[in-house]
């Protein structure tokens, strides 16, 4: 029984793919939960959507691809940072415009270069069993300065997302403190695009930190039982990825999401069933 | 001494022009009443006179630390927060990035909730709070900034009578201080027993004066009835 537990991680891709995961699932739930509770699940899309036309110019051009998502993420970020402080549009309607412009740029761009088929595969649906040792160190350092920041941070999220106004009236700078916060969820975005891809990854931003949400009202809490929550979700993908031959962020995603439905069901005090109960 | 002025101070929001040459300002020792009809631009003066707004001419000083109660619609009521956290929130500008808070600042929050009378609920999730319970963080949290001047928009709005005397019996006692208080209300009752100087504005300040200035009709009409 326990052989067959273990097995799978005895193998390297294993091995790489349990670590870039994990890390993933444990940035996505640190940042997500700042995500879910400013209630910008919407932005988290749009830098998503956003880092693809990056993806496809450095592809075209043949530089990193990690970097020129990064770059086209984080400046999408600050241009919604720096649009958003127009109160007369709503954040929202902003996103809307950008996010699918950045979009239709990656197709156009992409679609000019040839032989991008398979490329755009791994990009938009994750490769996490095709991970070499210098993506794992990449996510680890980038995971590290992440993680670095969001601690130094912490409070500072935590006032602007409680009461703008007032933060702003005690001297805070409310936009910088915006834009960091975009900028963060970008990096994590790139760092999470090889566990699950382009177009899951939203869901290990956000599910997860749900998920706590409804588990918990402490948000220290929720800070480590959102990581938890994504992190056995991955572990628990890659296995079964590996058993039964099926794609692995695609499980994740299920898996996670299998979580948080249990979650709203019988979670306490805000569980559904638990409510009627 | 004013220890918050404002001069000759005009705001457009939107296009629409908000505040005119307005001119107000509050000592040590006094409670002053914003009084006026809706859209008069009472929320908007005491943005102006906190920086939250630019004013387009004229300008404001706060000779004193501001303590900034806004209206409890502000505050995002379903964050995982308890009380004394939240009012812990409002020194995070005077914190190192790379520390916690410092004794004395969770002194001085612990003193801001035993001042409205929150302490026995200092580790509750602020989504359980009652309205008036509300009321009372906000106060807390601007309280424990230990401000010389107390900006507040609409404290009193819908609570109950004794929340209402705790906050009022709260606001003589920072006035006994020394601190100097400005509040928007609705509330002409309570204006006219707590406020030490009523000031009515609608656009323009209408009247400025003694709260028996809110038996005048004549000044009452101007406030209310005229549309600019």
């Amino acid at each position: 029984m326990m052989d067959v537990l273990f097995e799978p991680w005895q193998h390297v891709f294993m091995q790489r793919a349990l670590i870039v995961a994990v890390a993933s699932a444990v940035l996505c739930g640190v940042v997500g939960t700042h995500v879910v509770l400013r209630g910008m699940a919407f932005i988290g899309d749009a830098v998503a959507h956003s880092v693809f036309p990056g993806v496809a110019i450095a592809f075209v051009l043949q530089l990193n691809l990690a970097l020129g998502g990064a770059t086209a993420g984080i400046v999408t970020a600050v241009v919604i940072a720096v649009t958003s402080q127009n109160r007369r549009l709503k954040e929202d309607s902003v996103i809307g415009v950008f996010f699918a412009a950045a979009f239709a740029l990656g197709i156009v761009v992409l679609s000019g270069a040839p032989g991008y088929g398979g490329s755009l595969e791994s990009f938009l649906f994750g490769q996490i069993l095709g991970i070499s040792d210098a993506d794992v160190r990449t996510v680890l350092t980038g995971g590290a300065l992440v993680l670095s920041a969001a601690a130094l941070l912490h409070k500072r999220f935590v006032a602007v997302s409680l009461d703008r106004e007032t933060a702003r009236a005690s001297g805070l700078n409310v936009w910088a403190i915006d834009a960091s916060l975009y900028i963060m969820v970008t990096i994590v975005i790139v760092i999470s695009l090889q566990a699950v891809g382009n177009i899951l990854v939203l869901a290990m931003l956000v599910t997860p930190a749900a998920a706590a949400r409804l588990l918990t009202d402490r948000l220290g809490v929720m800070m480590v039982l959102a990581p938890v929550i994504g992190a056995g979700s991955a572990v628990t993908g890659l296995y079964l990825s590996y058993s039964y031959n099926l794609a692995a962020g695609g499980l994740t995603v299920l898996v996670v999401t299998a979580v948080f439905l249990v979650c709203w069901l019988i979670a306490p005090k805000h569980g559904l069933l638990t409510r009627l109960v | 001494m004013n220890l918050l002025e404002a001069t000759d101070v005009s705001v457009s929001l939107g296009g629409r022009q908000v505040l005119q040459d307005v001119s107000l300002a509050v000592k040590s020792g006094e409670i002053v009443g914003l009084i006026g009809p809706n859209g008069a631009g009472k929320t908007t003066l005491l943005r102006a006179m906190l920086g939250l707004v630019p004013a387009a001419t004229g300008h404001s000083a706060l000779r004193a630390g501001a303590g900034y109660v806004p209206q409890r619609h502000e505050f995002a009521w379903d964050y995982p927060i308890t009380v004394g956290n939240a009012a812990l929130s409002a020194l995070t500008r005077r914190t190192q990035w790379w520390r916690g808070y410092t004794r004395q600042q969770r002194a001085a929050v612990a003193g801001a909730l035993s001042q409205v009378d929150l302490t026995p609920l200092r580790d509750r999730p602020v989504g359980q709070l009652s309205g008036g319970q509300r009321q009372r963080v906000l106060v807390a949290r601007a309280l424990a900034l230990e401000p010389g001047v107390l900006l507040l928009d609409e404290p009193f709005t819908g609570l109950d009578v004794p929340t209402q005397e705790l906050l009022t019996a709260l606001l003589r006692d920072l006035m006994a201080q020394g601190k100097a208080v400005l509040m928007t209300t609705h509330d002409l009752n309570i204006a006219a027993q707590l406020c030490t100087r009523i000031c009515l504005l609608n656009g323009i300040v209408v009247a400025d004066g003694d709260p028996s200035l809110l038996d005048d009709t004549g000044v009452w009409l101007k406030a209310f009835g005229i549309r600019r």
